[in-house]
């Protein structure tokens, strides 16, 4: 099984840890080179560095097609969107999840159907844990 | 008619000055606060400061009374979006991008993007077609993903030269529709005889583009 993460923050950090436990094979995307570099000391994951604005290059080199979950956490709003619908619509991955703090955007999508999360790191730890559970 | 157009890039410049000239009514978006100020000087008072993905700017520049937003930022995810709060806030009825990312195409026609303009594609295509002795063109992607219109010139020394389109193993999901010879377009039919110069007009996939263009042009 397996997982891909885009953003390499606070967040992914919390999820990481979890998603081993469960079995995961964890590919984290991002494009800002030394906190993924951290990452890697810290767990055994595999990482690609994005390095031009052409994301869905490095999308296919993370296998998007076969992963069955998609976390999509950094801290722009907008390349969040943009890669969950990606994610959800060209490669369909069964489980897409969201990060947005604009709360106007918030509503958007997830009346357009994407499982979003807000600010709160509860309510991503949790939306995970039930979705793995489900 | 009421136009807001997303991000003054070049291509957003050139538009809002040709629809002001027709006589639309226009407004420009751009976060860039000393192009905003340049072209206010230059368009006078159609510049809105900001962020074209962001709620309350798309309210000041009166999204909700649009006839038509055109999001023609450098930025696919910035385009995407604004797009789509114009349509899911504001109902615009009518919304147009430009995408820089080829691949995204399929996925804006998908998420209900109105009118589609593969930037990169078209500059692409244009300098294709200029480039010496190049055989294959493309003339444009369609909606059916991977599916291609091309232009395809016959060069003297092909193989296929003398034959008919019946007597030739076409790849499975390619179809000639037009044969153009000097000039004189005719459509493809079985009997059809391919000469050297003719150019080819035909549907294929991305994945057989090749192989038709081997078919066609190979020695």
């Amino acid at each position: 099984m397996d997982a891909l993460i885009f953003g390499c923050g606070r967040l992914p950090n919390m999820l990481i840890e979890y998603l081993q436990q469960e079995g995961y094979n964890i590919t984290v995307i991002a494009s800002e080179q030394n906190p993924l570099i951290e990452l890697e000391k810290k767990y055994s994951i595999s990482t690609i560095l994005i390095k031009d604005p052409l994301i869905q290059d490095y999308l296919h080199e993370a296998n998007m097609s076969i992963a069955e979950m998609f976390f999509a956490l950094s801290s722009c709003d907008n390349t969040n969107i943009m890669l969950s619908q990606i994610a959800k619509h060209l490669f369909n991955v069964n489980t897409v999840i969201c990060h947005i703090e604009d709360p106007n955007l918030h509503d958007i999508y997830s009346e357009l159907g994407l499982d979003v999360i807000g600010k709160s790191d509860s309510q991503l730890y949790q939306k995970t844990i039930n979705l793995i559970e489900a | 008619m009421y136009v807001v157009i997303v991000g003054c890039s070049a291509e957003g410049y050139h538009l809002s000055k040709g629809l002001l000239a027709s006589g639309y009514e226009v407004v420009v978006i751009d976060k860039n606060e000393a192009r905003c100020h340049l072209l206010y000087n230059e368009l006078g008072s159609i510049m809105v400061h900001g962020d074209g993905t962001d709620q309350n700017i798309l309210e000041a520049a009166g999204a909700a009374r649009s006839d038509m937003l055109i999001a023609t930022t450098r930025t696919d995810q910035t385009n995407l979006i604004a797009c789509q709060t114009a349509k899911q806030i504001f109902n615009v009825p009518r919304t147009a991008s430009i995408v820089v990312d080829t691949k995204n195409e399929p996925l804006f026609h998908m998420l209900g993007v109105d009118v589609v303009v593969n930037s990169t594609h078209l500059a692409v295509t244009q300098l294709e077609a200029k480039v010496q002795g190049k055989p294959l063109v493309h003339l444009m992607n369609l909606r059916a993903s991977n599916t291609e219109l091309v232009n395809i010139a016959i060069p003297e020394d092909a193989a296929v030269i003398g034959k008919r389109l019946s007597d030739i193993q076409m790849p499975d999901t390619s179809f000639v529709s037009l044969i153009v010879k000097k000039d004189n377009p005719t459509i493809a039919n079985p009997n059809s005889v391919i000469e050297a110069h003719d150019e080819i007009i035909a549907i294929t996939t991305t994945e057989e583009e090749h192989l038709l263009y081997e078919t066609l042009t190979g020695v």
